[in-house]
């Protein structure tokens, strides 16, 4: 009878508190993606507002709960398409938390759902999900019965203890080191501002101690931004490098894919628009994991199949590491200058779809040199490569060339610089990264030393999240070994 | 209702009972008649007959007379429980042990949260103190620290005041042997006094502070048994608490020497006046008792290295330092302080005792070295070098519970209505004790009144904050309250604590009308004016062009829509109160409220000012109070659980009483959680809930 009271009272209280609980989500498919579908599960009081802004849709009413629908979805501050992808919604309470519920069914996709989580973080009251907290909502909120939460234990576990005992693994001790090192020296800091704020005035703690904290946190600060700023390598290393071969139709890209996967993957002929979907194929190129996708030939069509065929084929470019641009020698005349004739190329292929990927790596290959006769006047910077897939002329020196600029992406591994390895890691270490910058300014400019310190407390959190979470006692060994305080 | 029957009351010796005497207030002793009433003079010292009649079941008995004792006492009389009070004295009820002030950083807090629900100790020094000073006024609202210089023998006569004259609180001098329980259900239903006089009582609150075995440490030859200088200690009941099963353990604490004042030499200090205006601790008061030019001044000196010698020389001749096998991290006495730490000086502050006291205590200098090397230590003290000692510093050591032998409500585990408050659950402090006192002296009530538990969780307040420490981790040192405790401090604020009490304080009964309807028209014009100031939104440059000054003629064109509450944490605009205050419409007279309530606009501010953080705070403080709703039964077996062993072990050496405090508990997992979370469904379905 009291058990029911309980329950009674909890479901009164969980009424008046749902509408204020942080909207949570989490990649419901776990996290080693790459598979055809991943999903993106979103839960709370405001996970419709996700559905709406990334679909652009203005009303709920386009949405029926519990309907699958195919919709795009783009970046709410770009623009960008991010992904065509079916979307479903629940209404709460029917629904596996008990709150609203969304889900993304993306690609499964790692640059996709890397972008994702970007956009889901940077909407008000979302935050990413603690392991198990779905369930655990959906426990609380009564939606989970018995047998269900019996099946779940087993996942529960798995992503927890085991999961951060895996990735701590992983971490193989350097990137643990690393971010504990920084979590101390937080800490340290941390533990010399309460000082301060607690003892200073009764107990004459020296003024010149918060210029040695802003001093010491401005160096962590610094390192956890280079840290972060490794252009994805430990990633990319983890999941492999994504390359896409583009070119206009006809340019031997499905010939130089074949050479690389050393099958015959992808129909070769001499007709221009022979490939119309991307073609993935996954090889180890020197030791490195690369994941290698032939695209349609890229040009203005009115068949339409082949037209889809290309936008793929520039979604596809711009999720990737890497492009090998094939282009067809016998196209260019090799007297002129080469280089421009080759950037000239390059933005006629560009511009078919008004897409930028300027900022990717980018490897250029003259397909079909053997048709070319003045071989004697060429000289090619070191990223154009002259080869020929049916002669295999020069097949050596671009294989080298192409390990060599995925080294230069994933970098050696090494013990002493590691890299990040774990979008999780990337999204609490971003969030580590903007708190002390608060901190930082807040600091600097006089105001609220508590405010101030608040982002301290929050930056160590996000921290503490990866390796370990502070405990107050923590901070008072600090405060009490530093410092002489009594009555 | 309670079970006299396994008790028969004669065969308990009454044989002293004449010399107990008892005060109660006249206006709530229904047996007497009118004529009577009028002969009883308020204050007075009623003999009361040998009766029986006088021991009808209290329903709340609190043991002790000290922070803790008088404001469990009167939250229980205000909850409208029969009340009774017993202490070893009446003349030290509300006795200031230690140093004669009040607050200070996290300990202000706590003391407004203690008034935010109707307690005693805000109110009373508002009345009563000499110097009123806020700490940290530089580092930002959320740690300003109340604090105040009180005169010792002012608030003595005003707490027992308020304790005399409280309806349904009823006062007995007398010496507490034994607790008396019912073995089977493990429930109180008694206690006997010195005398072996039975009091029946449907619950018992011990706040005994440092008297369970206290003993005082006065160099290393005097050490003599005593609760306070003095006071007799509480060993019969330390006895009897021990034969309960609690785990026990022992602490020091220590006081400095007083000083007399005349033979102080105060030009040879830093004099620190008091606030102007001395801003007052209760929400109930606009304004304390004092006008700022009457304050008392606070001197700073500084010890020097002389001193330092004389410690280290004699350091071999102080009790505490020899016993120091693992002393608290941070250090009670001065000797701890010279001996652990490089620093050649420390501060010592001078604070004056009352208005009419001749004595000055010297905060700094616990101490418990011999009295003629105290002297000699004293006098080498800038401004002290001619300086009369008229008490020595001393030392004491006393039991306290293991803090995890309490639930959050301050109920024992082991026994049923027994409840422990205050410095014996391991704290030191007046505001640590009374905190605990007013917790304890509410659910008490709430037990007899078969009301659920009063508790508040760590994102509602310090006092939350306090309680759940000591239950869920224990403590091996005094704890003591700081801001830096509480992960929510901006949102545990000392301005805001009426807001996140006083609602709950009076739905659980223990908030009085008249406070209640005080804070109801606080409230109701604060959500008017923030209303109005969170509707009145305008571009940010056109904000910009009203509010700098002078007006910034061109701002650059800003067209994001902002409200001016949320512009008021950005200081440049929102210095002027006046200019911002024009801007504020009248029709519903909101802005001459805010012109003419100052404090609802200083308390709107800032609000607004930490408003960005708290409320990312807000989100988490709901889910921790969601998780707070889940209850573990007393009677739950962890053995079931399929996790490993360790946490097993954790979690039956705290028995957490809601997941909410399992899930703190260092190294439990969120799989354990889990766990934990389907067995009580599973025991829910079976219905093994039967408390």
């Amino acid at each position: 009878m009291i058990f029911n009271q309980l329950w009674k009272n909890k479901n009164l209280f969980i009424s008046r508190h749902s509408s204020t609980l942080s909207t949570i989500f989490a990649l419901a498919t776990g996290y080693q993606v790459r598979s055809g579908v991943a999903i993106i599960r979103i839960s709370g009081s405001l996970a419709t507002q996700s559905l709406l802004t990334l679909t652009r849709e203005t009303k709920l009413e386009k949405f029926q709960p519990k309907k699958l629908y195919l919709t795009k979805i783009y970046d709410n501050k770009t623009n960008d398409l991010i992904d065509q992808c079916m979307t479903v919604w629940f209404k709460g309470p029917k629904s596996f938390t008990g709150e609203d519920v969304v889900e993304f069914h993306i690609h499964g996709s790692k640059a996709i759902a890397s972008v994702m989580f970007s956009i889901l973080s940077s909407f008000p009251n979302y935050r990413l999900a603690e392991a198990g907290e779905f369930s655990k909502r959906a426990y609380l909120n009564g939606r989970l019965d018995l047998t269900e939460a019996e099946g779940l234990i087993d996942l529960i576990n798995a992503q927890t203890e085991q999961q951060r005992k895996q990735s701590l693994y992983q971490m193989q001790g350097s990137l643990k080191d690393l971010y504990e090192r920084w979590r101390i020296d937080l800490v340290k800091s941390l533990a010399h501002s309460e000082a301060y704020i607690d003892f200073h005035e009764d107990q004459h703690i020296e003024n010149d101690i918060l210029t040695g904290v802003i001093q010491k946190v401005q160096i962590t600060y610094d390192n956890i931004s280079l840290h972060l700023q490794d252009h994805r390598r430990g990633e990319i290393l983890r999941d492999g490098c994504r390359i896409a071969i583009l070119g206009a139709p006809n340019a031997g890209k499905s010939s130089l894919l074949n050479i690389l996967t050393q099958k015959p993957t992808a129909i070769v002929s001499s007709i221009a628009g022979t490939t119309r979907d991307v073609i993935e194929s996954t090889i180890d190129l020197g030791g490195y994991p690369v994941i290698i996708c032939d695209t349609a030939g890229l040009r203005i069509t009115n068949d339409p199949i082949e037209s889809e065929g290309v936008s793929r084929a520039f979604d596809r470019a711009n999720l990737c590491d890497l492009l090998i641009i094939v282009i067809d020698a016998s196209t260019l005349n090799m007297n002129e200058n080469l280089n421009e004739q080759i950037d000239q190329h390059l933005s006629n292929l560009f511009t078919i779809k008004s897409s930028s990927l300027n900022s990717l790596t980018k490897l250029i290959i003259l397909n079909k040199i053997d048709l070319v006769n003045e071989k004697s006047q060429m000289k090619f910077s070191d990223n154009i490569i002259p080869i020929s897939c049916i002669s295999n002329i020069n097949i050596q020196k671009f294989l080298s060339k192409l390990t060599q600029t995925i080294a230069d992406k994933c970098t050696e591994p090494s013990f002493t610089t590691p890299y990040l390895t774990n979008e999780r890691h990337r999204i609490y270490l971003t969030q580590t990264v903007e708190d002390l910058k608060m901190f930082l300014l807040l600091i600097n400019n006089n105001r609220d030393l508590v405010l101030a310190v608040e982002h301290l407390r929050l930056a160590i959190r996000s921290l503490g999240t990866i390796t370990g979470v502070v405990y107050t006692e923590e901070l008072l060994d600090v405060i009490f070994r530093d410092f002489c305080i009594g009555k | 209702m309670f079970q006299l029957a396994k008790y028969n009351l004669r065969s308990f010796r009454l044989s002293n009972i004449t010399t107990t005497y008892v005060r109660f207030s006249t206006s709530n002793y229904n047996s007497l008649s009118e004529s009577e009433l009028k002969s009883i003079p308020i204050q007075g010292v009623i003999k009361q007959p040998v009766n029986s009649s006088i021991f009808q079941p209290y329903d709340v008995v609190v043991v002790g007379g000290g922070h803790a004792g008088c404001e469990a006492a009167h939250a229980a009389a205000r909850m409208g429980v029969r009340t009774l009070l017993i202490t070893h004295k009446l003349e030290t009820i509300g006795e200031m042990s230690c140093n004669p002030s009040f607050g200070g950083i996290g300990k202000g807090h706590l003391m407004r949260e203690i008034d935010a629900l109707d307690g005693l100790c805000a109110r009373l020094c508002d009345k009563t103190g000499v110097h009123y000073k806020v700490l940290n006024r530089s580092k930002g609202r959320a740690v300003w620290g109340y604090r105040a210089q009180i005169d010792r023998k002012l608030y003595k006569q005003a707490m027992q005041n308020e304790i005399l004259n409280t309806q349904n609180l009823h006062v007995m001098a007398a010496a507490v042997r034994d607790i008396v329980i019912d073995k089977e259900q493990s429930r109180i239903t008694g206690i006997t006094l010195d005398n072996h006089c039975l009091i029946p009582t449907q619950s018992v609150i011990i706040t005994t502070g440092t008297f369970l075995r206290g003993c005082i440490n006065l160099g290393m030859d005097e050490q003599k048994p005593a609760g306070r200088i003095n006071d007799q200690p509480a060993i019969d009941l330390a006895k009897s608490i021990e034969e309960l099963g609690f785990k026990m353990g022992r602490l020091k604490t220590g006081t400095p020497a007083r000083l007399e004042t005349k033979t102080i030499d105060f030009s040879k200090t830093i004099t620190h006046k008091g606030d102007n205006p001395p801003l007052p601790f209760s929400f109930l008061n606009k304004h304390v008792w004092i006008k700022p030019d009457e304050q008392l001044n606070c001197h700073l000196t500084m010890t020097t290295s002389q001193l330092a010698d004389i410690v280290r020389k004699n350091a071999h001749l102080s009790r505490h330092v020899t016993q120091d096998t693992q002393g608290p991290r941070y250090c009670p006495s001065i000797e701890s302080k010279i001996l652990r730490f490089k620093n050649q000086t420390h501060p010592v502050w001078l604070e004056p005792e009352g208005f009419d006291s001749d004595l000055t205590y010297p905060q700094g200098l616990s101490c418990t070295l011999p009295i003629d090397i105290q002297l000699r230590m004293l006098r080498t003290i800038p401004s002290l070098e001619n300086v009369n000692m008229v008490r020595p510093g001393y030392g004491v050591e006393y039991d306290y519970i293991d803090p995890r032998e309490v639930k959050p409500s301050l109920e024992t585990k082991r026994v049923t209505n027994l409840f422990f408050a205050g410095q014996i659950n391991g704290t030191t402090g007046y505001e640590e004790a009374a905190a605990q006192g007013i917790i304890a002296g509410i659910n008490s009530a709430c037990k007899v009144l078969n009301k659920p538990m009063f508790t508040i969780s760590r994102g509602e307040g310090y006092i939350g904050v306090m309680i759940d420490d000591l239950t869920l981790h224990g403590t091996s040192e005094p704890y003591r309250m700081f801001t830096a405790r509480s992960e929510y401090r901006l949102s545990l604020r000392a301005d805001n604590a009426d807001l996140r009490l006083t609602q709950s304080g009076y739905d659980i009964g223990c908030v009085s009308e008249q406070r209640y309807n005080q804070f109801q028209s606080f409230k109701k014009n604060y959500d008017q004016a923030k209303e109005c100031l969170q509707n009145l939104k305008k571009p940010i440059h056109v904000w910009r062009h009203l509010l700098t000054s002078p007006p910034e003629l061109n701002p650059s064109r800003d067209e994001t829509i902002k409200s001016l509450y949320s512009l008021v944490h950005q200081a440049p605009y929102m210095m002027d109160n006046e200019k911002w205050l024009a801007l504020v419409p009248d029709d519903q007279n909101v802005r001459s409220m805010l012109l003419s309530d100052n404090e609802l606009c200083e308390r709107l501010c800032l609000d607004a000012v930490y408003e960005h953080l708290t409320k990312r705070q807000k989100n988490e403080i709901d889910e921790v109070k969601r998780d707070e709703s889940f209850i573990i039964p007393d009677s739950f077996d962890y053995q079931i659980l399929q996790i490993s062993n360790e946490a097993k072990q954790r979690l039956e050496e705290v028995r957490p009483t809601t997941l909410g405090s399992a899930s703190r508990i260092p190294g439990i997992t969120p799989a354990t959680i889990f766990s934990l979370l389907r067995a009580l469904k599973r025991q829910s379905q079976t219905s093994i809930f039967n408390v």
